[in-house]
């Protein structure tokens, strides 16, 4: 394949490189230009970024409900702990 | 006249044992106080180990709750916050000493919790990475040959499709996020992972990699197969319904 032109796999990867690190010069051209040509890397960049927002809004909501884990540790669980010190 | 020179050298007292029976005699002087300043110093630190086991207790009652409900909700395995949180008490009585009376102890037995829960995730994280060869097939490769052809070009059902959503709406939307959780839990782990401690973290790719101490390649790659799958269950769950 041609130094310039990408792959739809290597597109998407930089994608997320992008949104994670930053990108090299030579990266950003070309995936300039893959987008350029190519709808559903376009798409798939546009959506990546609106699921970035989205993930990053109900992180927290995604762990297991609180109330569920908010019981109370027994007193043999503290105990343990207290011998386990020594 | 032969003796003349032996007689010389029995003389009773010669400068160097002068010297030595004089150290001998200050080591017999001294002796008792340099073995009474060992001995309190150990009564001394037996006094204040015992000081901190009591501390620990009181503080293992008082705070045992909030930090294993943390550790939990931060893990997802209560079985294993429990344990986490066993050994912050045990590395806080180890390191005692290093706790500043002004900072409440809250908040110490927190950094040293927030700490642990990071190893545990490096080590996991760690553990996927390091293996390079399964990293790059098996099951990886297979994952992704679900989105792309020999080509590396996307396969035709999996090409993304136009959402038409209005983020605004769908960031309070009920229904979604219960969508978006359902996707998130059917990642498998190491995907998971790597999408959890991003997003959980709030840092930025190096200072992650550099916490972790994996290639920034490899996590961006761990992040681009989560990324793939989130993306199809999500289109195929809400938007093309």
């Amino acid at each position: 394949m041609h130094f310039m032109f990408l792959s739809c796999k290597k597109a998407t990867e930089l994608i997320e490189k992008e949104l994670f690190s930053s990108l090299t010069m030579r990266e950003k051209i070309q995936l300039m230009m893959h987008k350029s040509m190519c709808e559903a890397c376009t798409r798939y960049g546009k959506q990546s970024k609106e699921l970035d927002r989205y993930i990053r809004f109900n992180i927290e909501k995604f762990a297991p409900s609180k109330n569920a884990s908010s019981t109370k540790v027994t007193d043999k669980y503290k105990k343990k702990v207290i011998d386990a010190i020594d | 006249m032969a003796y003349k020179p032996e007689k010389q050298n029995q003389s009773l007292c010669p400068p160097d044992r002068i010297i030595l029976s004089f150290i001998l005699m200050v080591h017999l002087h001294l002796r008792k106080y340099l073995y009474f300043s060992i001995a309190t110093n150990q009564t001394f630190n037996l006094k204040r180990l015992s000081a901190s086991k009591d501390k620990l207790t009181t503080w293992v009652h008082e705070y045992s709750d909030d930090l294993v409900n943390w550790a939990s909700y931060k893990t997802k395995d209560r079985a294993l916050a429990e344990d986490l949180v066993q050994e912050t008490f045990i590395s806080a009585h180890k390191n005692i000493n290093r706790f500043e009376e002004k900072s409440s102890p809250k908040t110490w037995l927190f950094s040293i919790l927030r700490n642990k829960i990071a190893d545990t995730y490096r080590n996991k994280i760690q553990q996927y990475t390091s293996r390079e060869s399964d990293f790059n097939t098996d099951d990886n490769s297979n994952l992704l040959e679900r989105f792309f052809n020999q080509h590396n070009e996307w396969n035709s059902a999996s090409k993304p499709n136009e959402w038409n959503s209005d983020e605004e709406e769908l960031l309070d939307n009920e229904d979604f996020n219960l969508v978006l959780k359902a996707c998130f839990e059917n990642l498998n782990e190491k995907s998971f992972l790597s999408i959890q401690y991003k997003y959980l973290k709030g840092k930025n790719g190096k200072e992650i990699c550099q916490e972790l101490d994996i290639t920034p390649s490899n996590f961006w790659q761990l992040l681009h197969r989560a990324k793939l799958q989130v993306r199809e269950c999500v289109e195929g769950n809400w938007f093309i319904h």
